[in-house]
Protein backbone atom coordinates (compact mmCIF):
# COMPACT_ATOMS: atom_id res chain seq x y z
CA UNK A 1 0.00 0.00 0.00
CA UNK A 2 1.79 3.13 -1.13
CA UNK A 3 0.80 6.70 -0.31
CA UNK A 4 3.53 9.15 -1.27
CA UNK A 5 4.77 7.74 -4.57
CA UNK A 6 4.88 4.57 -6.67
CA UNK A 7 7.92 2.36 -5.96
CA UNK A 8 10.17 1.07 -8.71
CA UNK A 9 9.18 -2.58 -9.02
CA UNK A 10 11.78 -3.39 -11.70
CA UNK A 11 13.20 -6.82 -10.89
CA UNK A 12 10.84 -7.29 -7.92
CA UNK A 13 9.31 -10.78 -7.70
CA UNK A 14 5.75 -9.49 -8.10
CA UNK A 15 4.58 -12.23 -10.47
CA UNK A 16 6.58 -15.08 -8.92
CA UNK A 17 5.11 -14.44 -5.49
CA UNK A 18 1.66 -13.30 -6.60
CA UNK A 19 2.05 -9.90 -4.95
CA UNK A 20 0.00 -6.77 -5.51
CA UNK A 21 0.49 -3.05 -4.99
CA UNK A 22 -2.14 -0.43 -4.40
CA UNK A 23 -2.00 3.36 -4.31
CA UNK A 24 -3.93 5.60 -1.91
CA UNK A 25 -4.59 9.18 -3.00
CA UNK A 26 -7.61 10.93 -1.48
CA UNK A 27 -7.30 13.80 -3.93
CA UNK A 28 -7.90 11.33 -6.73
CA UNK A 29 -11.44 10.79 -5.45
CA UNK A 30 -12.16 14.53 -5.58
CA UNK A 31 -10.89 14.84 -9.12
CA UNK A 32 -12.37 11.55 -10.38
CA UNK A 33 -15.71 13.07 -11.35
CA UNK A 34 -17.11 9.73 -10.12
CA UNK A 35 -19.95 10.51 -7.70
CA UNK A 36 -19.65 7.09 -6.00
CA UNK A 37 -15.94 7.56 -5.27
CA UNK A 38 -16.60 11.10 -4.11
CA UNK A 39 -19.43 10.01 -1.83
CA UNK A 40 -17.10 7.49 -0.20
CA UNK A 41 -15.06 10.42 1.17
CA UNK A 42 -18.06 11.43 3.26
CA UNK A 43 -18.85 7.83 4.19
CA UNK A 44 -15.30 7.12 5.35
CA UNK A 45 -15.37 10.39 7.28
CA UNK A 46 -18.56 9.25 9.07
CA UNK A 47 -17.07 5.84 9.84
CA UNK A 48 -13.90 7.43 11.22
CA UNK A 49 -15.89 9.81 13.41
CA UNK A 50 -17.93 6.86 14.73
CA UNK A 51 -14.67 5.17 15.79
CA UNK A 52 -13.60 8.37 17.55
CA UNK A 53 -17.01 8.70 19.24
CA UNK A 54 -16.64 5.12 20.51
CA UNK A 55 -13.16 5.88 21.86
CA UNK A 56 -11.54 3.39 19.49
CA UNK A 57 -9.28 5.84 17.64
CA UNK A 58 -7.26 8.68 19.15
CA UNK A 59 -5.94 11.31 16.71
CA UNK A 60 -3.13 12.26 19.12
CA UNK A 61 -3.60 16.03 18.97
CA UNK A 62 -0.29 17.64 19.84
CA UNK A 63 -1.41 21.23 20.01
CA UNK A 64 -4.33 23.51 19.25
CA UNK A 65 -3.16 26.85 17.85
CA UNK A 66 -4.84 30.08 16.72
CA UNK A 67 -5.61 31.23 13.19
CA UNK A 68 -2.67 33.64 13.06
CA UNK A 69 -0.29 30.81 14.02
CA UNK A 70 -1.14 28.54 11.06
CA UNK A 71 1.78 29.85 9.01
CA UNK A 72 4.23 29.04 11.82
CA UNK A 73 2.49 25.70 12.31
CA UNK A 74 3.06 24.73 8.68
CA UNK A 75 6.73 25.69 9.00
CA UNK A 76 6.99 23.56 12.15
CA UNK A 77 5.48 20.59 10.27
CA UNK A 78 7.94 21.11 7.42
CA UNK A 79 10.86 21.28 9.85
CA UNK A 80 9.73 18.02 11.53
CA UNK A 81 9.29 19.88 14.83
CA UNK A 82 5.78 18.44 15.34
CA UNK A 83 4.86 14.90 16.40
CA UNK A 84 1.10 14.40 16.47
CA UNK A 85 -1.65 16.53 14.98
CA UNK A 86 -1.73 20.30 14.78
CA UNK A 87 -5.19 21.85 14.82
CA UNK A 88 -6.08 25.54 14.56
CA UNK A 89 -9.11 27.37 15.95
CA UNK A 90 -10.57 29.87 13.54
CA UNK A 91 -13.18 31.62 15.65
CA UNK B 1 -13.75 37.65 5.62
CA UNK B 2 -10.32 36.80 7.03
CA UNK B 3 -8.33 34.10 5.17
CA UNK B 4 -4.79 32.72 4.94
CA UNK B 5 -3.90 33.12 1.28
CA UNK B 6 -1.33 32.55 -1.41
CA UNK B 7 -1.62 36.04 -2.91
CA UNK B 8 0.19 35.55 -6.22
CA UNK B 9 1.16 32.73 -8.53
CA UNK B 10 4.89 33.12 -7.81
CA UNK B 11 4.46 32.90 -4.03
CA UNK B 12 5.85 29.40 -3.54
CA UNK B 13 7.07 29.37 0.02
CA UNK B 14 5.46 29.27 3.46
CA UNK B 15 6.95 32.73 4.13
CA UNK B 16 4.80 34.21 1.37
CA UNK B 17 1.52 33.23 3.04
CA UNK B 18 -0.54 36.21 4.15
CA UNK B 19 -3.64 36.82 6.21
CA UNK B 20 -5.90 38.85 3.92
CA UNK B 21 -9.43 40.10 3.60
CA UNK B 22 -11.24 38.17 0.82
CA UNK B 23 -14.84 37.84 -0.35
CA UNK B 24 -17.03 35.44 1.63
CA UNK B 25 -17.77 32.47 -0.67
CA UNK B 26 -21.28 31.91 -2.02
CA UNK B 27 -22.30 28.22 -2.13
CA UNK B 28 -23.24 26.80 -5.53
CA UNK B 29 -26.31 24.54 -5.89
CA UNK B 30 -24.60 21.41 -4.52
CA UNK B 31 -22.52 23.15 -1.84
CA UNK B 32 -23.00 24.29 1.73
CA UNK B 33 -21.43 27.31 3.37
CA UNK B 34 -19.58 26.45 6.58
CA UNK B 35 -18.66 28.85 9.38
CA UNK B 36 -15.26 27.38 10.19
CA UNK B 37 -14.53 26.38 13.80
CA UNK B 38 -11.38 24.23 13.72
CA UNK B 39 -9.06 23.15 10.90
CA UNK B 40 -6.43 20.45 10.60
CA UNK B 41 -2.88 21.23 9.42
CA UNK B 42 -1.15 18.72 7.18
CA UNK B 43 2.13 18.42 5.25
CA UNK B 44 0.18 18.70 2.01
CA UNK B 45 -0.78 22.27 2.95
CA UNK B 46 2.76 23.58 2.53
CA UNK B 47 3.64 21.14 -0.26
CA UNK B 48 0.94 22.58 -2.52
CA UNK B 49 2.26 26.08 -1.79
CA UNK B 50 5.79 25.08 -2.71
CA UNK B 51 4.76 23.03 -5.72
CA UNK B 52 2.00 25.32 -6.97
CA UNK B 53 -1.34 24.08 -8.29
CA UNK B 54 -2.20 25.02 -11.90
CA UNK B 55 -5.94 25.11 -11.18
CA UNK B 56 -5.63 27.85 -8.53
CA UNK B 57 -6.84 31.40 -9.04
CA UNK B 58 -5.32 34.14 -6.89
CA UNK B 59 -5.53 35.01 -4.11
CA UNK B 60 -5.93 31.31 -3.25
CA UNK B 61 -7.24 30.43 0.21
CA UNK B 62 -5.28 27.53 1.70
CA UNK B 63 -6.56 24.64 3.86
CA UNK B 64 -8.17 21.23 3.31
CA UNK B 65 -9.48 19.82 6.60
CA UNK B 66 -12.51 21.73 7.79
CA UNK B 67 -14.94 21.49 10.67
CA UNK B 68 -17.68 23.92 11.48
CA UNK B 69 -21.33 24.75 11.35
CA UNK B 70 -23.48 24.87 8.23
CA UNK B 71 -24.77 28.43 7.83
CA UNK B 72 -26.26 28.27 4.30
CA UNK B 73 -27.15 25.52 1.82
CA UNK B 74 -27.20 25.53 -1.99
CA UNK B 75 -30.46 25.24 -3.94
CA UNK B 76 -30.02 21.50 -4.70
CA UNK B 77 -28.92 20.46 -1.20
CA UNK B 78 -31.51 18.35 0.64
CA UNK B 79 -29.60 16.27 3.20
CA UNK B 80 -27.90 19.08 5.11
CA UNK B 81 -29.36 21.88 7.15
CA UNK B 82 -28.30 25.14 8.69
CA UNK B 83 -26.90 24.34 12.15
CA UNK B 84 -25.43 20.93 11.28
CA UNK B 85 -21.99 20.29 12.84
CA UNK B 86 -19.92 18.93 9.97
CA UNK B 87 -16.41 18.04 8.87
CA UNK B 88 -14.83 17.31 5.52
CA UNK B 89 -11.57 16.86 3.62
CA UNK B 90 -11.50 19.36 0.78
CA UNK B 91 -10.33 19.37 -2.82
CA UNK B 92 -6.90 21.01 -3.06
CA UNK B 93 -7.73 22.62 -6.40
CA UNK B 94 -10.47 24.72 -4.75
CA UNK B 95 -10.34 27.61 -2.28
CA UNK B 96 -9.85 26.14 1.19
CA UNK B 97 -10.79 26.43 4.82
CA UNK B 98 -8.03 28.49 6.49
CA UNK B 99 -10.67 31.20 6.60
CA UNK B 100 -13.77 32.28 8.49
CA UNK B 101 -16.05 30.61 5.92
CA UNK B 102 -15.68 27.98 3.22
CA UNK B 103 -18.12 26.61 0.62
CA UNK B 104 -17.73 22.88 -0.12
CA UNK B 105 -19.65 20.23 -2.07
CA UNK B 106 -21.68 18.03 0.28
CA UNK B 107 -20.29 14.65 -0.83
CA UNK B 108 -17.24 15.02 1.44
CA UNK B 109 -19.18 15.90 4.59
CA UNK B 110 -19.99 13.91 7.70
CA UNK B 111 -21.99 14.93 10.74
CA UNK B 112 -19.83 15.23 13.83
CA UNK B 113 -21.20 13.11 16.71
CA UNK B 114 -22.20 15.13 19.79
CA UNK B 115 -19.41 13.67 21.91
CA UNK B 116 -16.69 14.49 19.37
CA UNK B 117 -15.17 17.99 19.45
CA UNK B 118 -14.51 20.15 16.42
CA UNK B 119 -10.80 19.84 17.19
CA UNK B 120 -10.88 16.03 17.22
CA UNK B 121 -12.94 15.92 14.02
CA UNK B 122 -10.48 18.33 12.34
CA UNK B 123 -7.60 16.02 13.19
CA UNK B 124 -9.26 12.96 11.61
CA UNK B 125 -9.39 14.02 7.96
CA UNK B 126 -6.46 14.14 5.51
CA UNK B 127 -4.05 11.77 7.25
CA UNK B 128 -6.67 9.69 9.03
CA UNK B 129 -8.82 9.13 5.94
CA UNK B 130 -5.70 8.20 3.99
CA UNK B 131 -4.96 5.60 6.69
CA UNK B 132 -8.60 4.52 6.61
CA UNK B 133 -8.42 3.95 2.86
CA UNK B 134 -5.16 2.05 3.27
CA UNK B 135 -6.64 -0.32 5.88
CA UNK B 136 -10.41 -0.40 5.35
CA UNK B 137 -10.85 0.09 1.60
CA UNK B 138 -7.95 -0.95 -0.60
CA UNK B 139 -6.61 -4.21 0.86
CA UNK B 140 -8.40 -7.51 1.18
CA UNK B 141 -7.57 -8.47 4.77
CA UNK B 142 -8.54 -12.12 4.29
CA UNK B 143 -5.59 -14.17 5.53
CA UNK B 144 -3.61 -11.04 6.38
CA UNK B 145 -2.01 -11.55 9.79
CA UNK B 146 0.90 -9.14 9.87
CA UNK B 147 1.17 -5.48 8.87
CA UNK B 148 4.20 -3.22 8.56
CA UNK B 149 3.43 0.49 8.97
CA UNK B 150 6.29 2.76 7.99
CA UNK B 151 6.59 5.98 10.04
CA UNK B 152 4.12 4.90 12.71
CA UNK B 153 4.45 8.21 14.56
CA UNK B 154 3.18 10.18 11.56
CA UNK B 155 -0.33 11.42 10.82
CA UNK B 156 -1.15 8.50 8.51
CA UNK B 157 0.92 5.87 10.29
CA UNK B 158 -0.46 6.52 13.78
CA UNK B 159 -4.04 6.01 12.61
CA UNK B 160 -3.10 3.02 10.44
CA UNK B 161 -1.60 1.30 13.50
CA UNK B 162 -4.80 1.84 15.51
CA UNK B 163 -7.08 0.61 12.69
CA UNK B 164 -4.93 -2.47 12.07
CA UNK B 165 -4.97 -3.28 15.78
CA UNK B 166 -8.79 -3.06 15.77
CA UNK B 167 -8.71 -5.86 13.17
CA UNK B 168 -6.58 -7.95 15.50
CA UNK B 169 -3.61 -7.81 13.15
CA UNK B 170 -0.03 -8.05 14.36
CA UNK B 171 1.43 -4.60 13.70
CA UNK B 172 5.09 -3.74 13.19
CA UNK B 173 6.19 -0.15 12.70
CA UNK B 174 9.35 1.71 11.75
CA UNK B 175 10.29 4.98 13.47
CA UNK B 176 13.45 6.97 14.11
CA UNK B 177 15.08 6.78 17.55
CA UNK B 178 13.42 9.94 18.88
CA UNK B 179 9.92 8.63 18.17
CA UNK B 180 10.17 5.16 19.72
CA UNK B 181 8.67 6.31 23.02
CA UNK B 182 5.91 8.28 21.30
CA UNK B 183 4.74 5.38 19.13
CA UNK B 184 4.73 3.02 22.10
CA UNK B 185 1.43 4.58 23.28
CA UNK B 186 -0.27 2.96 20.25
CA UNK B 187 0.84 -0.52 21.34
CA UNK B 188 2.30 -1.85 18.09
CA UNK B 189 3.51 -5.44 18.44
CA UNK B 190 7.03 -4.42 17.44
CA UNK B 191 8.79 -1.08 17.02
CA UNK B 192 11.73 -1.07 14.63
CA UNK B 193 14.17 1.80 15.14
CA UNK B 194 15.46 2.01 11.58
CA UNK B 195 18.46 4.09 12.64
CA UNK B 196 19.66 1.36 15.01
CA UNK B 197 18.39 -1.85 13.44
CA UNK B 198 18.34 -3.50 10.02
CA UNK B 199 14.68 -3.46 8.96
CA UNK B 200 14.84 -6.61 6.80
CA UNK B 201 16.61 -8.65 9.47
CA UNK B 202 14.15 -7.65 12.17
CA UNK B 203 11.13 -8.38 9.96
CA UNK B 204 12.52 -11.79 9.07
CA UNK B 205 12.79 -12.55 12.81
CA UNK B 206 9.30 -11.24 13.53
CA UNK B 207 7.65 -13.25 10.74
CA UNK B 208 9.71 -16.46 10.93
CA UNK B 209 11.04 -15.61 7.48
CA UNK B 210 7.60 -15.46 5.89
CA UNK B 211 7.65 -11.70 5.24
CA UNK B 212 4.90 -9.25 6.19
CA UNK B 213 1.48 -9.73 4.61
CA UNK B 214 0.64 -6.04 4.18
CA UNK B 215 2.98 -3.05 4.00
CA UNK B 216 1.63 0.48 4.41
CA UNK B 217 4.30 2.81 3.13
CA UNK B 218 3.62 6.40 4.19
CA UNK B 219 7.14 7.59 3.37
CA UNK B 220 7.88 6.63 -0.24
CA UNK B 221 11.18 6.25 -2.05
CA UNK B 222 12.99 8.65 0.25
CA UNK B 223 12.22 6.51 3.28
CA UNK B 224 14.21 3.85 5.12
CA UNK B 225 12.23 1.07 3.50
CA UNK B 226 12.32 -2.65 3.72
CA UNK B 227 13.53 -4.41 0.58
CA UNK B 228 11.60 -7.10 -1.25
CA UNK B 229 13.24 -9.62 1.10
CA UNK B 230 10.66 -8.52 3.66
CA UNK B 231 7.71 -8.92 1.30
CA UNK B 232 5.47 -11.96 1.73
CA UNK B 233 6.88 -15.22 0.48
CA UNK B 234 3.54 -15.71 -1.31
CA UNK B 235 0.18 -14.01 -1.42
CA UNK B 236 -1.56 -13.23 0.80
CA UNK B 237 -4.53 -15.06 -0.66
Amino acid sequence: MTIVDVPDLTGAPVFDRGLSMDVVNLGGAHLSGNPFQQADLGKMNSEMLALAAAGKVDPLIEKVIFFDQIKDGLQAIKDHRVIGKLVAEID
Amino acid sequence: MKALVVANQGDQSINCLQIAEVAKPIPTADQVLIRVHAVGLNPVDYKVVEGGVPAWTYPHTLGLDVTGEVVAVGAAVTDWQVGDRVSGHGDLTQNGCFAEFVAVPTYQLARIPDNVSYETAASLLCGALTAYTAVERKPNLTNVRTVLVHAGAGGVGSIAIQLAKLHGLKVFTTVSTGKVKYVRQLYPDAIIDYRQEDVDTRLAQLTDGLGVDLIIDTVGKAGPNETCAAWPTMGPW
